[in-house]
């Protein structure tokens, strides 16, 4: 399916993203915390895809990426950080954790899109 | 050309002929490979593969630069800037499988990719402060290895925490290396028992092992902070050591880094410091004044005393004890201070025999044995001695300094050992200060204390110079350095 999931504190990002996605033909539903997001992708088997911001308040999105992460069913959802942070051991972390990107905002909406494109096609 | 060989070996090709478009495009979205020129108009390729290297996105990417000629400087610089390959110009074929290798070998990402804050910093800007961050890096490096002159790890340890604690603000930082075993610590006074009990534990050194401590404002007064970062220090294949730093909230990751970098060079300069250490335990000189040092002189004596005993002669020592020395130091400086010293020295290997033995003592002492010599005739040498020590000119800095010391005689009794021989001797030197300094004190039979004055008895002859009979081989260090120009005691 061709859903993708934003899980971001900020309504302007979550806003942004949602826009340059929906152009594109993809479905978007989003969430504002990590805790949200961990209980949208148990309840909805429809999302194919994660974009993730990692500072947000309750749960992070390095914590929500391990949650979700432990369940096998989630093993192959492409989870894609989006976040202004830059820190090569933050990066390291989603990596290990499962990650399948990390875009540092701003970001470019072409890029974000191939980005999305590519893996959503592999992972189906 | 180069493109359309490439594309026909099926590779999906980006090009520019702008090196900052290229590190912007290669920084923005990172490629399997990048080719590049060593020698560009605007930014070298050398820079450019720095810059990749340095950057987390395009560390992986491997970089193949060209060149003009197999020129072994332009390998050498694309070796030294990390390229994975250097492949000469027109060398297609080369530069492909070289192209291809590369690629195979470069570490599996598994897909990850990595959009960084490409194209909102301009490229030669990030270049120079990447630049700048390598200059950064080894000037750090070389003042590490300066370190090496300093000749013990205390003092070592010491210059460490002054640099370390200006480059990275630090809870403790903490060294320690297996041999010889040496602990230090670097703490705010503030926060010795938690520095000291984390150091230990980071570091696996248990409460037996003695500690440098260096407890000043330096270091961060923080409780508490993140863990605590540990390198091996390596010297060739050998681990030396390892050091440690506890950093303050927020900075662990460029801790880390110092850490690593100031562990990478300070294998050399710990060596050294041990080696000294090592070298001035077993030397018999004391390197300042050049008589024996206090070690060599006891093993000496053990012969001197046996050949007393044995042939029934006589043995005398004096200790001499610079007045008020540490007043000249405190007044005229520590280089004042040495001058001195050297030149007591000096004084006393002019005036003694060539058989007679004699050493620094102490900080500010002197020993002398002199063979075949009884009481009588040690208190007239000794004499000598502080007369020509009072009227001896020491000039520092255009300015006389004044010296004079106390003097302590005491005389070999059969079969005794060193001990009660040297401990009369510091007795009837302390006599000696305490009644006024600059002075000569024989402590006679039966504990009495002849001062000195008229009281000499008949002159004794004191003998020449013999050739020195050898009981047995001994260390003879001072035997030569010390001048024969014995004038004759007594003018008959």
């Amino acid at each position: 399916m061709k859903r993708v999931l934003v899980v971001d504190d900020s309504p302007t990002v979550r806003q942004q993203v949602g826009t340059v996605l929906r152009d594109a033909g993809f479905d978007v539903v989003e969430a504002s915390d990590g805790a949200e997001g961990t209980s949208k992708v148990a309840a909805d088997p429809d999302i194919g895809m994660v974009i993730l911001d990692v500072n947000m308040p309750r749960v992070n999105g390095l914590e929500m990426l391990e949650t979700i992460k432990q369940d096998s069913r989630n093993a192959a959802l492409p989870v894609v950080m989006l976040t202004s942070e830059g820190q090569l051991s933050l990066i390291e972390r989603a990596k290990r954790a499962g990650a399948k990107g990390w875009i540092v905002k701003p970001f470019k909406a072409e890029l974000l899109l191939a980005a999305v494109r590519k893996l959503m096609a592999t992972s189906a | 050309m180069l493109v359309r060989r490439l594309n026909a070996q099926g590779y999906l090709v980006d090009a520019t002929t702008d090196a900052a478009m290229g590190a912007d495009m290669a920084l923005t979205a990172p490629p399997a490979a990048m080719i590049a020129d060593l020698w560009m108009p605007s930014i070298s390729g050398v820079q450019l593969c720095r810059l990749l290297r340095a950057e987390p996105a395009t560390a992986e990417v491997p970089v193949i630069l060209r060149g003009e000629d197999d020129d072994p400087k332009s390998r050498f610089w694309a070796e030294r800037a990390g390229a994975t390959a250097y492949v000469r110009k027109g060398r297609m074929g080369e530069l492909v499988r070289t192209l291809a290798t590369a690629i195979e070998r470069a570490s599996d990402n598994e897909g990850f990719f990595m959009q960084l804050s490409g194209g909102s910093l301009d490229i030669r800007d990030r270049i120079a402060r990447h630049l700048d961050a390598a200059l950064f890096d080894s000037v750090i490096a070389a003042e590490v290895r300066a370190l090496a002159t300093c000749g013990s790890f205390e003092r070592l340890f010491d210059q460490l925490s002054q640099l370390l604690s200006q480059l990275l603000g630090y809870r403790w930082m903490a060294l320690s290396t297996t041999s010889p075993p040496c602990f230090g610590v670097h703490h705010h006074p503030h926060c010795d028992e938690v520095a000291e009990r984390e150091a230990r534990a980071a570091l696996g050194r248990s409460g037996q092992t003695a500690l440098t401590r260096i407890a000043d404002e330096d270091a961060r007064e923080e409780p508490e902070g993140p863990e605590p970062i540990v390198c091996d220090v390596p010297f060739g294949n050998l681990v030396l050591g390892r050091l440690a730093l506890a950093p303050v909230c927020g900075s662990d990751e460029e801790a880390a880094r110092l850490n690593r970098l100031v562990a990478r060079e300070l294998g050399g300069p710990l060596k050294m410091a041990a080696l000294v250490d090592e070298q001035q335990r077993l030397a018999m000189v004391d390197p300042l004044t050049g008589l024996m040092n206090r070690r060599s002189f006891l093993t000496q004596m053990k012969v001197e005393l046996a050949r007393s005993t044995r042939y029934r002669l006589p043995l005398s020592v004096i200790l001499l004890d610079i007045d008020h020395f540490k007043a000249i130091n405190d007044a005229r400086g520590h280089a004042a201070g040495d001058l001195v010293l050297t030149r007591v020295g000096e004084l006393l290997r002019g005036i003694l025999r060539v058989s007679d033995v004699s050493a620094r003592w102490g900080g500010e002492e002197f020993v002398m044995a002199l063979t075949n010599t009884d009481e009588a005739g040690a208190y007239i040498v000794a004499e000598r001695l502080r007369a020509a020590l009072q009227a001896l000119v020491i000039e520092h800095e255009g300015q006389r300094i004044p010296v004079t010391a106390s003097l302590g005689v005491a005389s070999y009794e059969a079969e005794e050992k060193f001990d009660p021989l040297i401990d009369r001797a510091d007795r009837a030197m302390y006599e000696a200060k305490a009644h006024g300094r600059n002075r000569v004190v024989v402590w006679g039979d039966a504990g009495n204390v002849r001062r000195d004055a008229a009281a000499a008895t008949a002159p004794v002859e004191r003998a020449a110079d013999e050739p020195d009979e050898e009981l047995e081989p001994g260390p003879r260090a001072d035997r030569s350095a010390a001048r024969a120009v014995a004038k004759p005691l007594h003018e008959a």
